[in-house]
C-alpha cells in the first residue's frame, strides 16, 4: 500500500511534468543521420569488443539529459520569477 | 511549497535519490521472484551453463497444439522442433546445435529429433546442448531462444520466464552477452514428465510463492510470521498496475523527444555495431568471446566498471554542488 501509493504519486507528478511531450510525435532520426551513424558504426565496431561503446553512449545521453532538464527547470523558474508578486 | 523546495532542495533531492534506490531495490526484488503471467506452471527450462549470465526459462506450452504444459517430441504434427535464436525485431538467427547427452533425443542440423524409441509423455529429459552461432549477435540485447515448430510460420512455442542478472522481462526472451559467429553457448534443457514441476535454479524467497506479480505468504510458517509476511506484502509490495504504469512511462520517455533522440542514436549505433562485419581487428583465435580468460573480455569488463564508476562519481559531485 505504501509503496504503491508513493509510486502512484511519483508517477502522477512525472506524468504531469511530461504531459507536454505527449503532444509531440515519436522521435525518429532523419535518413541522412541514420546513414551516417551506420557508416560511423563500421569504424566504432573495431573497438567495441574491447571498449563498451553502447554504455558510453548511454552514460553521455543520461548526463546530457540531466543537464538539459536542469537547464529547462532554470528557464521555467526564471519565467516564474518574472511574474509580479512572485519572488 | 515552491519556496520550500528551493530552500531545501538538497534535502528533497537526497530524499528523492533514497526513494529511487529503495524502489529500485524493491522492484528488482519483486521481479526476481516473479514469474511471467503466462507461466503459472513451469515444466522445464533452459539453464545457461557456459556463461556468466545466469537465467532459466520455463516451458509452459510445448506440445503440438501449443496448449498443454508438456512437450511431446516426435508428434505427428511436429515430428521435430527447431532451436531458434530470434532477435527482438524478429530477425531470424539460425543456430547449430550439437551433442546432446541423453538417449532418446538428439540434435541434428539444428533440429531436435527423436533418436531411438519415441519419447513418452512420462519421460523426463535433461539434455546438455551446445549451440554454435552462425553470425554475431548484439551485446546485452534480448533474444528469443527456444524451440519453434519448424513450419513456415516458425511460431515460437517456448514461453516462460527468465532472470538475466536480476532483471525481469517478458517471457521467452533471453539476454545474451554478445557473441561472434563462432561463439559456443552451452545450455541445459529440462523437460520434465507431465505433472512434475520444474524447480528453477534460482533463489526463492523463503515462505512465499509467486504467481504473476503477487507474492503469497506461506500459511504454514506460523501465525506471527504469516501475519508479518502478509503485512509486509500489503505495505510494500507494489501492485502490477503501478509497475505497469512505470514501465509504460519508461517506454514513453524513450520514444518521445528529447530523450527519444538519444535512444534512437544509441540504438542505431549499437545495432549497427552488432551487425557490421567490416571489423579489421580480429581477436586471437586462442580465445572465444565470453571466455572469462579472454583478455579482451577482461578489459571490456574493466572499462564497463570504470565507466559506471565515473558516472556515479559525476552524479555524486553534481548533487554535492547542485545549485538552482
Amino acid at each position: 500500500m505504501i509503496t504503491t501509493a508513493i509510486l502512484y504519486l511519483l508517477y502522477g507528478a512525472i506524468y504531469l511534468l511530461t504531459s507536454p511531450l505527449r503532444l509531440l510525435g515519436d522521435a525518429t532520426l532523419p535518413t541522412e543521420m541514420s546513414d551516417s551513424l551506420t557508416q560511423a558504426s563500421h569504424f566504432i565496431s573495431n573497438i567495441d569488443f574491447i571498449f563498451p561503446i553502447g554504455i558510453l553512449i548511454t552514460i553521455v545521453g543520461v548526463v546530457i539529459g540531466i543537464e538539459v532538464s536542469i537547464a529547462i527547470y532554470k528557464v521555467i523558474m526564471w519565467v516564474i520569477r518574472k511574474i509580479p508578486t512572485i519572488s | 511549497m515552491l519556496e520550500l523546495f528551493i530552500r531545501k532542495k538538497k534535502i528533497f533531492i537526497a530524499i528523492g535519490i533514497v526513494i529511487f534506490i529503495v524502489f529500485s531495490y524493491l522492484t528488482s526484488q519483486a521481479s526476481q521472484y516473479t514469474y511471467s503471467d503466462n507461466s503459472p506452471t513451469v515444466d522445464g527450462g533452459f539453464s545457461n551453463t557456459g556463461h556468466q549470465d545466469f537465467y532459466t526459462i520455463g516451458i509452459d506450452s510445448m506440445d503440438g497444439q501449443f496448449t498443454s504444459y508438456f512437450v511431446k517430441i516426435n508428434t505427428t504434427t511436429y515430428p521435430y522442433l527447431y532451436f531458434s535464436l530470434t532477435q527482438y525485431d524478429d530477425q531470424y538467427f539460425s543456430v547449430n546445435a550439437t551433442s546432446v547427452g541423453i538417449s532418446g533425443i538428439k540434435i541434428n542440423g539444428g533440429a531436435l529429433q527423436s533418436n531411438g524409441p519415441a519419447l513418452l509423455s512420462s519421460d523426463g529429459i535433461t539434455a546438455d546442448v551446445e549451440i554454435v552461432l552462425d553470425r554475431p549477435i548484439s551485446n546485452f540485447k534480448y533474444y528469443r531462444l527456444g524451440f519453434d515448430s519448424g513450419d513456415t510460420s516458425r511460431q515460437i512455442i517456448f514461453k516462460g520466464y527468465e532472470r538475466p542478472l536480476g532483471a525481469w522481462n517478458e517471457g521467452y526472451t533471453v539476454a545474451h552477452n554478445g557473441g561472434t559467429s563462432s561463439t559456443v553457448y552451452n545450455y541445459r534443457i529440462y523437460i520434465t514428465p507431465n505433472g512434475t514441476t520444474y524447480t528453477p535454479l534460482v533463489p526463492t524467497m523463503p515462505n512465499t510463492t509467486s504467481t504473476g506479480q503477487i507474492i503469497t505468504c506461506d500459511s504454514n510458517s506460523g501465525l506471527f510470521q504469516y501475519g508479518l509476511c502478509n503485512l509486509a506484502v500489503y505495505l510494500f509490495q507494489p501492485t502490477t498496475d503501478v509497475l505497469g504504469n512505470w514501465e509504460s512511462l519508461g517506454d514513453f520517455l524513450t520514444t518521445k523527444p528529447p530523450l527519444g533522440y538519444f535512444y534512437a542514436v544509441k540504438n542505431s549505433i549499437v545495432t549497427n555495431i552488432s551487425t557490421t562485419t567490416t571489423s579489421t581487428i580480429e581477436q586471437p583465435v586462442l580465445f572465444q568471446e565470453g571466455d572469462i580468460f579472454n583478455p579482451f573480455h577482461i578489459m571490456r569488463s574493466a572499462f564497463v566498471w570504470i565507466l559506471w564508476i565515473v558516472f556515479a562519481f559525476w552524479v555524486f559531485n553534481r548533487i554535492r554542488h547542485f545549485e538552482l
